[in-house]
This record gives structure tokens, sequence and C-alpha cells, in this order.
């Protein structure tokens, strides 16, 4: 259990900079997920805090120690690799005890941490086999049997889910998370899927372009995100932006109109009047039957409805040629061209500033 | 349709036929006549019934003991070869292919290209530097020279074997706390041991069937198998065939039985790369 900090991490390959001054502080036992689309950083990140990466600039330490320069050996960590990485020549049991008999560990405490490994991820009945006569999910559970195996102070998970299916893909999630509390390590995890990020994370780092968007527990960055990225990444699906025009402000509200949309006073800050902003809606926060409360609506027609069974997915073009996306928490049904209104809390909206 | 494919068919075995001939029959000849009695060798017609004989094997036995020298040098050298040609290509095969720089992709094709010389051409000055080094006639001079030549396209190999296996077992290696020494024996070696056996059956097949610089370079202390052979044909009393022959199919026989045990291994290191970049 050990604490981790970076402190205006960096890392170029030649002229090209790939992770641009990330600061993060890392509790003792935390769960942390970065999170971010593909090419953001992530996954050389986390391969800079293993130690198979080289650090550009900024410091690294874990518990106290700073390791921009120590081997990954030495810096207490292990790693679950999303190709899982099994030596394909070594028994399962082989897998999980290579470090402990590289380190010179006696056989018997191999033995013993081995077998104890085995336990909490049920491998006992599979330790003879090699990697090519076991299942994905199986794979996986002995990669990170091999990691547990080195009793490291901090995980590193890279997309150690994103090989699997489905169904297994939710039973390891599940899996991961009950290991967490069970063994009280710190633990870093990459995903580019939310729904790993939102369920596993104590705390959730967007990175985006090789810097840290947002830094926050899960649904505070859920119902708070810190810029129109952090909107549009987090929240499935995708938040809905309306360019909108700003009629009138004060220090802590703005009033905002569009086409398809009544004018709306809502908190923001920072915006005057005249300029033009974006409006993000989440498609949850938009309802059929106005609600007390839901003083704003936004108008357009139905271009198609997706229904699932519990929820219905309705498409709308706005009459400035705007997609809005609303999901209704049940079956709906609607006519294709049929021109609706939703309704939904002013609060319930976020005002970004529009791009440059 | 179906004639097209029955006139393809019939090619193709025929086209396997005359191969299988044209390679097998020298060979048979040579191993049937060693155990033929002297006068039937070349009988007209040939003699397919005969009663095999010995007769020649001892003769080599006693009349030509220099022979069993020359193979124990030929064994000696080939052996010395392979571990010497296998160890260099496995270490630089991995350095190729877990590296990259101007300076190595360079010198792939300079690998390569150096195969395409006649390798003559650098040997013969090598003569006289090796008279001066003292090291003419000795085992070792020939074990350097025949791994060296397999050394290039050893390389080439290896990299290409050892390409094909991940990265990050390197990786989940390194932070087991292994070092690049400690990867290359436990995990790359293991894993790319079809490539290793491929390039060991190049190299053994070369090496024991090599003459001309063993010619160059040897004389009476490692003088090779092959060497004798050609002594035997060259030897005052006239040629005894039959005994060329028996000497034929004992210097045969060891590399024969080798290449066909190895041989699903010599095919996986041929046919390397072409399924997995
Ligand atoms: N060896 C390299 N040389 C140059 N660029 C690289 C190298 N490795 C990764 N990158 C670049 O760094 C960025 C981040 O990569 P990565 O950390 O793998 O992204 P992620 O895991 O978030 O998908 C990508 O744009 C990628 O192209
Ligand atoms: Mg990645």
């Amino acid at each position: 259990m050990t604490d981790l900090t970076l402190h205006n991490l960096t890392k170029n390959y030649g002229a090209v900079d790939v992770i641009r001054g990330v600061d993060l502080d890392i509790k003792s036992g935390e769960f942390v997920v970065f999170v971010g689309p593909s090419g953001c950083g992530k996954s050389t990140l986390l391969r800079m805090i293993a130690g198979l990466e080289d650090i550009s600039g900024g410091d690294l330490t874990i518990g106290g120690r700073r390791c921009n320069d120590l081997e990954p050996r030495d810096r207490g960590i292990a790693m679950v690799f999303q190709s899982y990485a099994l030596y394909p020549h070594m028994s399962v049991r082989q897998n999980m005890s290579f470090g402990l008999s590289l380190a010179g560990t006696p056989k018997a405490k191999i033995n013993e941490d081995v077998m104890a490994a085995a336990r909490i991820l049920k491998l006992e009945p599979l330790l003879d086999r090699k990697p090519s006569q076991l299942s994905g999910g199986q794979r996986q559970r002995v990669a990170i049997g091999r990691a547990i195996v080195r009793q490291p102070s901090v995980f590193l998970f890279d997309e150690p889910l994103s090989n699997l299916d489905a169904a297994l893909r939710m039973d390891m999630r599940m899996e991961i998370a009950r290991l967490h509390k069970e063994l009280g390590a710190t633990m870093i995890y990459v995903t580019h899927d939310q729904v790993e990020a939102m369920t596993l994370a104590d705390r959730i780092v967007v990175l985006e372009g090789g810097r840290v968007q947002q830094i926050g527990a899960p649904i505070d960055v859920y119902k708070s995100p810190a810029n129109r990225f952090v909107a549009g990444f987090i929240g499935s699906p995708r938040m809905n932006f309306l360019p909108v025009s700003v009629t009138a402000a004060t220090a802590d509200t703005a009033t905002v109109s569009a086409p398809s949309l009544a004018p709306i006073t809502l908190p923001a800050k920072g915006f005057a009047a005249g300029q033009s902003a974006v409006l993000g809606l989440r498609p949850q926060y938009l309802h059929r039957q106005p609600a007390p409360g839901m003083s704003a609506r936004v108008s357009g027609q139905v271009v198609l409805v997706e229904r699932l069974g519990a929820e219905t997915v309705v498409n709308l073009r706005t009459s400035d040629d705007q997609q809005v996306l609303a999901v209704l928490p049940q079956d709906a049904a609607f006519g294709a061209g049929e021109t609706v209104d939703f309704h939904f809390e002013p609060a319930a909206a976020h005002l970004f500033a529009a791009e440059a | 349709m179906r004639i097209d494919r029955l006139f393809i068919g019939l090619g193709k075995a025929v086209a396997v036929c005359m191969l299988l001939l044209w390679s097998l029959v020298p060979i048979a000849f040579v191993v049937i006549s060693s155990f033929k009695p002297g006068r039937e060798i070349f009988a007209v017609p040939p003699r397919h019934i005969f009663t095999p004989t010995l007769e020649h094997y001892a003769a080599l036995w006693s009349r030509w003991g220099v022979f069993f020298d020359g193979l124990l040098n030929s064994a000696i050298i080939t052996v010395g070869a392979t571990v010497l040609a296998v160890v260099a290509s496995t270490c630089a095969g991995y350095i190729y292919s877990r590296n990259s720089s101007r300076f190595l992709n360079g010198s792939v094709l300079f690998l390569i290209v150096v195969r395409l010389i006649p390798p003559i051409v650098i040997t013969l000055p090598l003569f006289p530097i090796v008279n001066f080094l003292g090291i003419n006639d000795t085992h070792g001079v020939l074990m350097v020279l025949y791994a060296t030549f397999f050394v290039s396209l050893g390389t080439v190999l290896m990299r290409t074997f050892i390409d094909q296996i991940p990265r990050e077992l390197d990786e989940a290696a390194q932070i087991d706390g292994a070092g690049r020494l400690t990867i290359l024996r436990r995990v790359i070696v293991p894993l790319a041991s079809p490539g290793i056996l491929a390039v060991a059956v190049f190299v053994v097949v070369f090496a024991w069937n090599e003459f001309l610089f063993a010619f160059i370079f040897t004389g009476t202390n490692a003088k090779t198998a092959p060497l004798v052979i050609s002594e035997m044909i060259g030897s005052i009393d006239g040629v005894d065939w039959g005994i060329l022959f028996a000497a034929s199919t004992v210097q045969l026989a060891p590399v024969l039985l080798f290449v066909v045990f190895m041989n699903r291994f010599l095919v996986a290191g041929l046919t390397a790369g072409a399924t997995k970049g």
C-alpha cells in the first residue's frame, strides 16, 4: 500500500509530445482509472509508471521514493497486459512463480504464495496447464494471478478486459473490484471503456491529447464535467451539444436561446451577453412529459426511433439542423416525422464556451 | 474442367517423380554399390539382385584408418561451428528484432548482400593471416569460418522468428525482474527453438560436407572426412570404387539421418514469417 505522485510528467518521442505534463496524486489503496479515447496517451502514461518507457521530464515517486530511473522490478509494481503476455512455454504455475524464482525466493515460499494466489482466483485446477489450454477469461485470471504473486504495492492494468467478450468482461470487472477490496492495494487501470471506468474507479482521470482534462470521482465527473471534451466523452449515448447564443448573463447565471429552444436561464460562470456558446444536454435528462421544475424544452422532428425494450432512443432533428438524442426509460412509440417537445430542468444542462 | 484437372494432377505427379529420381538415384546408387561385391558394381547390365557384402567396409576400416580420424575432425568442427553460429545468430537476431536504429536497419541489408559475394573472395585473403597467426590446420579455424558464413543468414532467420514473439513477453519478464540475458535465455530461446534448430540444420549440413575451405586451411591435424574421400580418388594404386562408395555412405549417413529427423523444423525455418509478419 503506497502513495504515488506524478509531478509534471512528460514524454516525447523525438519531436512528438505524447504526454504533456501530468500532475496526479494517488493515495494508498486507491483505485484510479485512466480513461480517454484511443491514442490519448493512457498506455504510455501507465508504462512510464511501470518503467517500460523512459520518462522524458518530471518526477515519479512511488511510496515517497523517486522512481524515474529505477528498473521496473525495483518499483514495487506488477502489470497486467491487454494481451495477457503469459509465457506460452510455461505452465500456469511456472508463469506465476517466474518472478519469485528469479528473485531467489525459497521453493517452499514460492509454492505457498502461488497456491494462495491460485486460491483467490480459483486457479487451483489449472496450475499444470499451459496457457494455450486455457480460455481467454482463464488466461486473464492467470495474468492477474502472476501479478498478485509478486505482492506489489501498485497494480497496473492496461485494458485487461478488452480481449474478452461482453459477458465475461462483466464477470471479470466484478472480480477485479472484489480483488481490490480483498487486497487493498493501489490500482491503476487503463481503459477506453467508460462503463469500466465508472464502475471500478474511486477516481477517474480523463486524458485527452496527453493532458489531464479532469480528475474526480466518477459520479462528479459525470454530473459536472469540467469541459466540453469530458462532457462528450463520459456518458452514453453522448451528450447532445446545441449551439446557442447568450442573451443575458449575471455573475453565475446565463440566459441562452436557440431556434429550437425557448430562452432558459441556467447556472453558468464567466459568460457575457452577445457571446455564442454550446449547451450540453444529456439524453437521459430529456423527458416526454414535463414534471415540476422542467421549465425548459427542446423541439424537433423525429428522425429515428430505436426501441430497445427497457428504453427508447429517439433521434430528433431540430429546426436549425442539429441532432438531439433522447433516452426514455421505457418503451415508447413515435411516428417518424412527428414534431415533438422534450422537457428538461435548466439546472441539468451544461453551458460551455463555443469552440474558437 | 475435369480433363484440365486430370492433366494438372498428372503433371504434378510426373514433376514430383522426376525430382525424386533426380535427387535419390545418385544416393541410392552409392549406397547400394557399397554393399555389392567389387566385380558387380559396374556390371552391364546392372545387377539388381546380389548378395550384400560388408567387404568394402572392412577394407575401409583396415586400409583407411585416416578416414575415421577425418570423421572425428568433421564431427568436432561441425559441432563447434554449429554452436558458434547458433549462439551468435540468436543473440544478434534478438538485438535486431527488439531494437531499431538507422545503423541496425542499414546493416540488415549488408547482412543479405554479404551473402551474395562468393565466399572464396573473402576467404583466400585470410590464408596469409591464418598462417601468420599460426592457427592453420586447427579445428578452430574451420569452426570460426563455417560459423561466420552462416551468421548473416542465421541472424536474419532468427530475427524473423523472434519478431513473432510478442514484445509484451519481454516486458512481462522485465517486470518479473529478468535482465536482458535472462529474458533471452528463459523466454526468447525456448520460444524460438524451432528457428534455432533450423539454423543448426543449415550449419550442420554445410560444415559436414564442406570441401573447399577445409582443403585450403587444413593439412593433417584437422583434416575432414570429405578431404580423405577426395584422396581416395587420387590414390596411386588406382581407385577402389567399393571402398570409396563405402566411405561415401558412412559420410552421408549421419547428416541424412539428422536432416530427416529435423525435417519439420527445417520446413518451419524456411517458411518463417510467411504467415505472420
Ligand atoms: N514508439 C512510439 N513512437 C512514436 N509515437 C508513439 C510511440 N508509441 C506511442 N506513440 C504515440 O503516442 C500516442 C499515445 O499512445 P498510447 O499511449 O498507446 O495511447 P492509448 O493507450 O491512450 O491508446 C499515440 O498517438 C501514439 O501514436
Ligand atoms: Mg493503449
